[in-house]
């Protein structure tokens, strides 16, 4: 009978350590508590199990012929979309936060992503942009080089630049976007754990 | 402070999907199939884990036709993902419904959707897979739901609630009563 740990917070992180979409510092820290405690190693594997079992179902897709079909749909003469001007004022509202995090990506002296290229694609804000934008991009490029990860994902986070890639470009951008996952927002109880999680992360490791 | 990277990646997902769609307005046909291939095999895995095996294919087309036919409807404020779940579990839920009608069964709560899974007894050779399907067939609805895309696709309870339409207390809560019942399941056929 398998038993659950106690550690219900570091528990409730398995399916997103599974799926490698911590941070390197919380992702470290459920490695280091899941190397001892065989509940937790258990439920990882039944993550796992069931995560491939289910897998082994899907059928491969011929994501072609989809497209093809959507390609068929008429659509309305080029305009920029209000959703991609709204994206853009809701970038722009939280680019102090962004900024918080991309140093404290930095802070930390992250160990680097995984699979993901040390010399991400230069995203220039667009001439007459907005303020906001201009005002990230002076940001971004304040930010430290150790990171050029983090300042290219900030500037990214400003939007505009995007629609001026080319195809080229887009496509290695979609990549690199493709090899860090998309990764949950945090409520309250994550926060207090993480940031706990966090401090013991500085008093040991440094 | 948020120590996980998710927020601002989730942005530059959201922004490639947005850039994406506007280039799909303007015309470029490949903006299309970067769309497909960035989210079809998600919906497949849902759908598959929700007891669909004959046109899984044809159900992740539809999500797409309904999706681009209503892309002045989709606020840049959720992920194009979660939409596309959203819009794919709504699919689902319509066939279960239009099947049960067509085999003239008794009209069940939508919330006790009878899942087939017989159909994949012959495609489910593997011994785990077969137990997992057994313990996952003991789920409510509900709780299949949350639990598939917490442990297929690593969802974050927020975005979960989004598309089984719950809040995320209640999904963390489904999330572990279900792991609770798999795990059960599962030793209880050792
Ligand atoms: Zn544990």
């Amino acid at each position: 009978m398998m038993t659950d740990c106690e550690a219900g917070d570091i528990r409730d992180l398995l399916p997103e350590y599974a799926h490698d979409r911590l941070a390197p510092a919380v992702r470290d820290q459920v490695a280091a508590h899941v190397a001892g405690c065989e509940p937790c190693q258990a439920e990882l594997a039944l993550i796992g199990a069931v995560r491939s079992s289910l897998a082994a179902q899907v059928p491969t897709l011929d994501t072609r012929a989809i497209a093809a079909r959507v390609i068929a749909i008429p659509r309305r003469p080029a305009r920029r979309s209000w959703v991609e001007r709204r994206w853009q004022f809701a970038a722009a509202a939280s680019a102090l936060l962004m900024v918080g995090v991309s140093y404290a990506v930095l802070g930390r002296g992250g160990s680097g992503m995984p699979g993901v290229d040390s010399t991400p694609p230069r995203i220039e804000a667009p001439s007459g942009g907005n303020g906001a934008s201009t005002g990230g991009s002076t940001l971004a490029s304040n930010l430290p080089a150790a990171s050029a990860q983090a300042s290219a994902r900030l500037e990214l986070s400003f939007g505009g630049g995007l629609a001026d890639l080319s195809d080229e470009q887009l496509t290695r951008l979609l990549s690199e976007i493709d090899s860090f996952k998309a990764t949950p927002m945090l409520d309250p109880d994550e926060a207090a754990l993480l940031s706990s999680l966090d401090t013991v992360a500085r008093g040991g490791a440094r | 402070m948020g120590e996980r990277m998710g927020d601002t990646e989730r942005e530059a997902a959201a922004a490639v999907d947005a850039e994406l769609i506007v280039r799909w307005h303007r015309g470029e046909d490949r903006a299309a199939t970067l769309l497909v291939d960035r989210h079809a095999q998600a919906l497949a895995r849902f759908a598959a884990s929700q007891g669909e095996r004959e046109g899984v294919e044809e159900l992740v087309q539809d999500t797409f036709i309904r999706a681009f036919q209503a892309l002045d409807s989709f606020r840049a404020d959720s992920s194009l993902r979660t939409w596309l779940f959203t819009i794919c579990k709504r699919l689902i839920l319509d066939r279960k419904r239009a099947d049960r009608r067509q085999q003239g069964k008794v009209e069940l709560e939508e919330g006790h959707a009878v899942v087939n899974f017989d159909a994949l007894d012959g495609l489910v050779a593997d011994e785990t897979a077969a137990r997992v399907r057994g313990a996952m067939e003991q789920l409510s609805p509900l709780q299949r739901e949350v639990f598939t895309l917490r442990v297929t696709e690593g969802m974050a309870y927020g975005d979960i609630a989004e598309v089984v339409g719950s809040t995320e207390g209640a999904c963390r809560v489904h999330y572990h009563n279900a792991m609770r019942a798999v795990k059960e399941y599962l030793s209880d056929d050792d």
